[in-house]
């Protein structure tokens, strides 16, 4: 009797758990599935734009890169976007200086304008990058494009945006250039 | 019970050991799977000579106070072999300065842009520059960057899959852009 009396408390908790294990398991199982479809499905996308040039700027020959404020754009930050835009300008074919706008050579044939916002969130990154291109001397906006990048996984160095943006702007260096 | 009680024990560790890499500057490395196979028919075939320098050939990107970082250099020397002998065939890979006599172009790939992104984002840019073999000088150069996401919750495993994405798609991108430029038509004789 006392033998029947201390399985049956154990048997009927096997069975408890098996009741309650099935059900978890099965939650388990979706729980993992869930997070996965969810990071595959929504892939987020920068947001790029792009005005194509007005005119023919195939012409010109010297960019010149400034900052659009330049007080309070001292920073390593800044530097290194204007470097960014520079490089990329040069690896396309346009051969770029930048600084001071008023160490702005005389023969500069295209002023570059950029603005870069740069957000933190544990670590410096930046959040977007805007590019107008303009005539060195009548002052005429020729062409512009603007990149933002806020999702984490979306974000990108200065000078992945600074190519992408001149990319979009002159489709044709994606052909290749000569320096 | 034990058993239980020791896997929490391990996941515990496994925790203190993230955080404890990631506040010391310890890095995990992210291994990039990339083998792009043999080489299709040349394209454009012509003798080139490629040059590959040690920064291209190692690098690798950290990210200051993250606890990954990837060794991109063997993956980019079999990304850069791949794309010459697949577009001009006859590749003669150079590693110190000279090249063959009868190249027509010496090729030099260099890395412009590197990212790692949390929970798998991961980008790349190149820029090929094509030079004369006798004097050196740069006679045209072509720029590719490629990026390539791929979320999930094992941000190792996200970063994984996502640089072994981004090198085929780099690949593939490289190939069209190659094969699509009329300066590099002309270049090679075609």
């Amino acid at each position: 009797m006392n033998n029947l009396d201390g399985k049956r408390p154990q048997a009927l908790e096997s069975q408890t758990r098996k009741q309650l294990f099935r059900p978890l398991l099965l939650a388990a199982f979706l729980a993992c599935l869930a997070p996965g479809c969810a990071t595959q499905v929504i892939v987020p996308k920068p947001e790029l734009a792009a005005q194509l040039p007005v005119v023919n700027m195939s012409g010109m020959k010297k960019f010149y890169v400034v900052h659009d404020v330049e007080a309070g754009r001292q920073d390593d930050k800044h530097f290194r976007s204007l470097h960014a835009v520079q490089e990329a300008l040069t690896d396309h074919g346009m051969p770029a200086t930048s600084g001071l706008l008023s160490a702005m050579p005389g023969d500069t044939d295209c002023k570059v304008v950029i603005q870069d916002h740069w957000f933190w969130d544990t670590y410096w990154y930046l959040l977007s990058l805007d590019i107008k291109f303009y005539d060195a001397h009548s002052g005429n906006l020729l062409a512009s494009g603007h990149e933002r990048r806020a999702p984490p996984v979306m974000r990108r160095t200065p000078e992945f945006m600074a190519n992408e943006v001149v990319e979009a702007v002159f489709p044709s260096s994606l052909e290749g250039s000569k320096p | 019970m034990k058993k239980s009680f020791h896997h929490r024990h391990v996941a515990a560790i496994t925790m203190i050991l993230f955080m404890l890499a990631a506040c010391t500057g310890w890095a995990f490395t992210t291994p990039i799977d990339y083998e792009p196979g043999p080489a299709a028919a040349p394209t454009l075939p012509c003798p080139v000579a490629l040059s590959l320098s040690p920064e291209f050939t190692s690098y690798h990107h950290s990210v200051p106070g993250w606890a990954y970082h990837a060794d991109f250099g063997p993956a980019l020397q079999k990304y850069a072999i791949f794309v010459a002998r697949s577009v001009f065939g006859d590749v003669q890979v150079l590693d110190s300065q000279g090249s063959r006599p009868d190249a027509k172009l010496l090729l030099v790939p260099r890395v412009t842009s590197s990212d790692l992104a949390e929970h798998g984002g991961v980008a790349l840019g190149i820029q090929w520059d094509f030079k004369d073999p006798k004097t050196g000088q740069t006679l045209f150069t072509m720029h590719v960057q490629c990026e390539t996401v791929s979320p999930g919750m094992n941000p190792l495993a996200a970063l994984r899959r996502a640089a072994a994405g981004m090198m085929a798609n780099l690949t593939l991108l490289t190939l069209q852009r190659f094969n699509a430029s009329s300066g590099l038509q002309q270049l090679s004789g075609h």
